[in-house]
């Protein structure tokens, strides 16, 4: 990784440079060597802003998938695996920042040392306003500009109480600001990791009337001395934003009897919720077509964001026949305009042409033939979705390996990482590739994928885990459970019953021989190990894990397979001690390699309480096992009397009799 | 028990009469597919016909399954007498189709010749179901003509409103098998809430279920994205020689502007990236390196007014004396000094200027100014 210099890092250094490339200078030695004496240009100074050395110094930084987050602490004691660590351990972090920044405001009047010049805000208290504060229209603006929601709500009441003028253009951008954030806090630039792991919870459940009606918003709007295009555009995009639908149809009517015109993205957001003001497929497509014929009409430029939400209310339709021919119209359209669609067109694209129920498409195909290699800046809120949704289309819909990996090259390109949304998204992302890989690839493959991102990049979750143990075992690669195992200790799977039993079963597979003795070793490990950490849980724990009849049927077969007699009889004294730890009972297949290996040890004891333990099991089989049992060791009177009445008959006597009568 | 069943065939009826005389629900899709020559790919009915028998099909499965379902609570209570029924007053459906005036069994009429029976639109579907099917395309199609032209003269037959409910059920069976769990994968959207919860218990249902099984063939079909027939609203030519419209909100265009940049940040990955979130928050100070970062008052002053300080001592300080000699030397220290902005230089100068006044008396008696 830090070999070779990536693509993009090499472009930002030539940007920093400009016109001097880095060759230049030996040229230039060499020419003036020469006769011929060569002009030399010196390159004009190229303005660069402050971050511009920065960035080109972060891009030579590739992603190490070797190592951890660098948002963890350097150590590897508390490098964090499992997805639950990762979680708090980043929360955590920034949670103590906020318990800083909290008692900064709390107590800010013992901030006051100032030695730093030029003063750095953001180190300081941030400044609360009470009924006294001398305030103005500039506090107002300046607290739109830091984003404080609830502080210019507080500052324009004082305005009002203490009956400053705001003049209209003030109240207009408040209206704007407010109708945004719709009154409400918006989360502080700060809180990058609460951002990171809140969006995917945040970004569903929100189609739903959030509206502040007869809020401040609008008492903004009535407060002004003339409404015009700015205050109604205003105020629908922000009921459109919080699906206010109705009303903001009210008011889109409105502005066509007064004849107020509306800009660009107010027609937007009209379009992006019509799909909510009509009932029915194509009355929804009418009434979008109405509003894009009355953009038209009024003379206004569409722009991306009426491609997005024109192809966001398709997709809400998407289940009409016409919606996928209506989609690529649209596509067409806004091309001829001049005007490129971004990820969320193609996010939307996918939507309607991928549907679960519906023809296969390969319309995925065809957008990567068409973005392969581009970098991309967001440009839309959906642009994140892009993603996630074409690799679920490359596992779910089109089963092509090959195809995800191209998406993956994609989200790889410059900077395209930072689409990827959220740690949400992210992880759905990986899933979705990894199951991919494990139903198509080959397993060396596979774990080859699975040791580049594992553990730093991506913890998969415990339904990947299994699908992954039951890959395992179809494919008899067991030499990589031990390292599976370990990964699944430390991802903190090893309380999930399934897993367990996937485990379990897939060891049973194991044929010990010459060669594969370490193996062989280390599974008998992980079968003890397994054993003990059941048996460690608490009782009462919440999902505490119960054997089931197969589990711990494997485990004995496990054990004494891969030569661990002694342990295996030590787990068959405790369920014939106590059979309620198990459900149900151990499988017949185990009891009898249990009893052969008995029978090899030379072991009476432990053969009779395997029969006796199959007898209480009510397995048919167990009459054969003591009849095995008695021909091939010889039993004292003491097992005798017991198989005697566990039975009801004296086998050994019965037995004995036949051989007579047989000899 | 008895209202339910009630206000189930209260409710129902009508939903079962338009059902029953639904004529196309009567053919369900097993028929169909019993009738094909091409073996049943799995359990679940081919659903991917690209056309609209899909969605009739669709239709028709969900007719079915209703009246599956009516029919099966009705069978399940059929404890009480289904003639308890006659005595509520069930509104009477009309017929669906336009029917021939209604015929009484005892003349039944010679079978109508098929356009009579099969609508032309069900003719040709029939006819695109037989070729999606495959196989004998011929066969397939004139199999499921016949089974519909048998269902049609059924319905026909049977279009007389009845006025008994328990008539219609005889001869009618009803699939019990409703009541076992039918595993049917819920829709949902392609990234949605079940994907979260699956995720936060950590389970994920296996595979088998997660996979519709697909018909058609996995053959790349080339889709043209920017192929489509235009929808021909804009006009390209209008909006190119427009310029662009400001927009009318530039507050609300500037907090979206930073809110979408916000949703793409992530958590630093590496300690560059960090000095970058630093340096936009003002903390750090800003590449390349320059000592005057952030002095924005000090840029409008020349350096000439911090060293050459001497004409603030014109008009007060004597030409000459040990005052000049003093005052000088103030002046150069303080014209070496970087720390102090030329307010406060001139503020010092100043400083002594008063003092030497106060002391005026003094300063005149020792001789150390002039008189």
């Amino acid at each position: 990784m830090a070999g070779a210099i990536p693509r993009c890092s090499v472009r930002h250094l030539q940007r920093l440079f400009g016109s001097c490339s880095i060759s230049a200078p030996v040229r230039s030695v060499r020419t003036s060597s020469g006769n011929r004496a060569e002009e030399i240009v010196i390159p004009n100074r190229i303005p660069r802003s402050s971050t511009d050395i920065l960035e080109a110094l972060a891009s030579t930084v590739g992603r190490d998938s070797s190592g951890p987050h660098y948002k963890y602490s350097d150590d590897p004691y508390l490098t964090p695996a499992s997805n639950v660590a990762k979680r708090s351990f980043s929360l955590s972090k920034e949670s103590g920042r906020k318990a800083a920044r909290w008692i900064r405001d709390k107590h800010s009047d013992l901030f006051t040392h100032r030695p730093e010049d030029p003063f750095i805000e953001a180190f300081y208290p941030k400044i609360s306003f009470t009924d006294e504060s001398d305030v103005s229209e500039d506090t107002l603006r300046e607290l739109m500009q830091k984003c404080m929601v609830s502080d210019a709500i507080q500052v324009y009441q004082i305005c009002k109480t203490k009956g400053v003028e705001l003049s209209d253009s003030v109240r207009q951008e408040l209206l704007e600001f407010l109708g945004y954030y719709n009154c409400e806090d918006a989360l502080d630039e700060d809180w990058v990791e609460e951002r990171w792991y809140r969006q995917g919870i945040m970004s569903r459940d929100r189609i739903r009337n959030t509206w502040k009606d007869h809020g401040l918003a609008e008492e903004l709007f009535k407060s002004l001395s003339h409404q015009g295009s700015p205050a109604y555009c205003a105020l629908i995009r922000g009921m459109t934003r919080y699906y206010q639908v109705d009303r903001a149809w009210q008011m889109y009517q409105e502005t066509l009897e007064k004849g107020i015109p509306l800009d660009t993205e107010t027609y937007n957001s009209l379009i992006r919720v019509a799909s909510l003001m009509r009932e029915g497929s194509d009355l929804r497509w009418k009434l979008v077509k109405e509003i894009l014929t009355a953009m038209s009409e009024a003379g206004v430029r569409p722009n991306l964001g009426t491609l997005n939400s024109t192809l966001e209310s398709l997709s809400q339709i998407a289940s009409w026949r016409q919606t996928k021919n209506l989609s690529l119209q649209v596509m067409a359209e806004f091309n001829r305009l001049g005007i490129q669609a971004s990820l969320a067109s193609y996010y939307f694209l996918l939507i309607i042409h991928c549907r679960e129920r519906g023809p296969i498409s390969h319309i995925l195909i065809d957008i990567m033939n068409h973005i392969a290699d581009k970098e991309f800046s967001i440009q839309d809120p959906k642009d994140t979705f892009f993603f996630v949704t074409a690799m679920d289309v490359c596992r779910n819909h089109l089963h092509s390996k090959e195809l995800a990996k191209r998406v993956d090259d994609l989200l790889h390109t410059g900077n395209n990482y930072m689409l990827i949304g959220d740690s949400y998204k992210e992880s759905i992302y990986y899933r979705h590739y990894f199951a991919l890989s494990c139903s198509t690839d080959t397993v060396d493959q596979f774990m080859e994928l699975y040791n580049e991102l594992v553990p730093h990049i991506y913890t998969p979750e415990p339904g990947v885990m299994e699908e992954l143990l039951k890959a395992l075992k179809v494919h008899e690669a067991l030499e990589y459970l031990p390292q599976l195992w370990s990964d699944m200790i430390v991802f903190d799977h090893t309380s999930r019953e399934k897993l367990l039993m996937s485990v379990l079963s897939a060891m049973t597979c194991h044929q010990p021989s010459e060669d594969n003795t370490k193996l062989t070793e280390q599974l008998a490990t992980i079968a003890w190990d397994l054993w003990t950490r059941v048996q460690r849980m608490e009782e009462d724990r919440r999902n505490k894990i119960t054997w089931s009849g197969p589990m711990i049927g494997d485990l004995l077969t496990t054990l004494v397979r891969c030569g661990e007699y002694s342990k295996g009889v030590e787990v068959m004294q405790k369920i014939s001690a106590d059979p309620h730890i198990v459900l149900g009972s151990a499988t017949v297949d185990s009891l009898q390699t249990l009893l052969d290996a008995a029978i090899g040890n030379d072991e009476a004891n432990t053969g009779v309480m395997v029969v006796v333990y199959a007898v209480d099991a009510g397995h048919q089989e167990a009459a054969d096992m003591a009849k095995k049992l008695g021909s091939s060791l010889t039993l004292n009177a003491e097992h005798r009397a017991k198989l005697t009445s566990v039975l009801g008959i004296d086998i050994i006597a019965d037995l004995k009799e036949k051989e007579i009568s047989e000899s | 028990m008895i209202t339910t069943t009630t206000m189930a065939s209260a409710t129902g009826s009508r939903c079962l009469y338009r059902t029953l005389f639904h004529r196309y629900g009567l053919l369900s899709r097993g028929q169909v597919r019993s009738l094909c020559s091409v073996p049943p790919e799995d359990g679940k009915a081919p659903e991917k016909q690209e056309s609209a028998e899909a969605k009739a099909n669709e239709k028709k499965a969900a007719a079915k399954k209703k009246l599956n379902d009516l029919l099966a609570s009705l069978a399940t209570t059929d404890r009480i007498p289904v003639e308890r029924t006659n005595s509520l007053k069930l509104s009477q459906p009309k017929p669906r189709q336009k029917t021939k005036a209604p015929k009484t069994e005892a003349e039944v009429p010679p079978p109508p010749p098929e356009e009579q029976v099969i609508e032309p639109e069900l003719a040709a579907a029939t006819k695109e179901v037989a070729k999606s099917l495959g196989g004998d395309v011929e066969a397939t199609e004139s199999e499921l003509l016949s089974t519909l032209k048998s269902h049609a003269l059924d319905t026909s037959a049977s279009e007389k409103p009845s006025a008994n409910l328990s008539e219609l059920f005889v001869g009618l069976k009803v699939e019990r098998s409703q009541s076992k769990p039918v595993f049917e994968r819920p829709r949902r959207k392609r990234y949605d809430r079940d994907d979260h919860q699956r995720m936060q218990q950590g389970t994920q249902r296996p595979d088998e279920y997660v996979r519709p099984t697909r018909v058609t063939s996995r053959e790349y079909v080339k889709t043209d994205i920017f192929g489509g027939e235009p929808l021909k609203i804009f006009s390209s030519e209008e909006s190119k020689a427009k310029e662009i419209v400001e927009s009318a909100c530039p507050v609300w265009d500037a907090t979206h502007a930073r809110e979408i940049q916000q949703t793409v940040v992530q958590p630093p990955s590496n300690a560059f990236v960090e000095m970058i979130q630093w340096t936009r928050q003002g903390k750090l100070w800003t590449f390349p390196i320059d000592n005057e970062i952030g002095l924005e008052q000090e840029k409008k002053i020349g350096f000439q007014e911090h060293v050459f300080l001497e004409q603030h001592l014109e008009g007060w300080c004597p030409r000459r004396g040990p005052i000049r000699h003093f005052m000088e030397l103030v002046c150069t220290g303080l014209s070496k000094n970087p720390y102090l902005t030329v307010e406060r230089k001139k503020a010092h100068i100043m400083w002594y200027k008063n003092y030497f006044e106060e002391k005026h008396d003094i300063l005149k008696e020792i001789g150390a100014i002039e008189a």
